[in-house]
C-alpha cells in the first residue's frame, strides 16, 4: 500500500524531492503534476483561513488502491503518486498532489484529470473550512 | 451487542463526537439508523453507510454483529 496521507501541508521541498526521485527512471518522457491549494473563499463576508482535513483512512486507502489499479489499466503510465494532507492546512498551502509519469505527454494530461476527479468523487475525505473568526462550515465539492 | 460508531463531516457537529462505542439492542443497520435518527437531528444530512469498511447500498439492510464498525459518511469533500 502506497502512503497517500500526509499530516500537515505538502511542502515545495517534498514536491521537488518527488520530481528528483524520478531522474533514475529513464523510460519516462513526460511528467504531469496537479497541486490543490487551499483557497480563501468568501462566505457571507467572512474569509476561509484554513481547512482541517479528516478522512476515513481504512476505506480511503481501499478506494485509492482501486483508483491506482484502474488508472494503470486505463492509461499507459510508468508511475503515479497521490498525496493528500490531513489536519490543518492554511490558505495558500498545498493540500493535494497528484504526480503522473508516462513515456509520452499525451497520456499524462488525461490521466491526471481522471485521477484528480476520481480521488474527489470516491475517497472519504472531509474538509472543515475554518473562518478568520474561528467559526466553520463543512466543505462541499462542486 | 457492542459496535463502534464513526461519524464524519457535518455529522460530527450534529452528534457531537467522531467515534463512540455503542451498546445496541437492534440487529440490523436500518434499525440502528432509525434509532440514531430518533436521538439526533440527522435526517437533513445525506450520508452513506459502511460496515467494517465496506460501503452499504442505500436500500440495503445489513445484519450487525458484536464488534462491528459502523461509519456514517456524508458526501466526500477531498481535494
Amino acid at each position: 500500500m502506497k502512503k497517500v496521507f500526509i499530516e500537515g501541508p505538502i511542502s515545495s521541498e517534498f514536491i521537488g524531492d518527488s520530481i528528483a526521485k524520478h531522474q533514475s527512471k529513464t523510460s519516462i518522457g513526460a511528467h504531469n503534476i496537479f497541486l490543490g491549494q487551499v483557497r480563501a473563499d468568501e462566505v457571507d463576508g467572512k474569509h476561509v483561513s484554513a481547512i482541517e482535513y479528516t478522512c476515513y483512512e481504512e476505506l480511503a486507502n481501499t478506494k485509492l488502491e482501486e483508483i491506482r489499479e484502474e488508472a494503470f489499466s486505463k492509461f499507459d503510465l510508468v508511475c503515479m503518486h497521490i498525496y493528500h494532507s490531513l489536519g490543518l492546512i492554511k490558505t495558500g498551502e498545498i493540500c493535494f498532489f497528484v504526480f503522473v509519469s508516462a513515456k509520452r505527454r499525451k497520456e499524462v494530461y488525461s490521466a491526471t484529470e481522471w485521477i484528480v476527479n476520481q480521488v474527489k468523487d470516491r475517497t472519504p475525505i472531509y474538509g472543515k473550512e475554518i473562518f478568520e473568526d474561528q467559526s466553520h462550515q463543512w466543505k462541499v465539492n462542486s | 451487542m457492542e459496535v463502534t460508531m464513526k461519524y464524519f463531516g457535518q455529522l460530527v457537529d450534529v452528534i457531537g463526537s467522531h467515534e463512540e462505542q455503542k451498546s445496541i439492542k437492534v440487529n440490523t443497520t436500518d434499525e440502528l439508523l432509525q434509532q440514531l435518527s430518533e436521538n439526533y437531528a440527522i435526517s437533513h444530512i445525506p450520508f452513506q453507510l459502511a460496515v467494517n469498511d465496506q460501503l452499504i447500498g442505500d436500500e440495503e439492510a445489513v445484519k450487525l454483529n458484536d464488534g462491528d464498525v459502523v461509519a456514517l459518511l456524508p458526501p466526500y469533500a477531498g481535494g
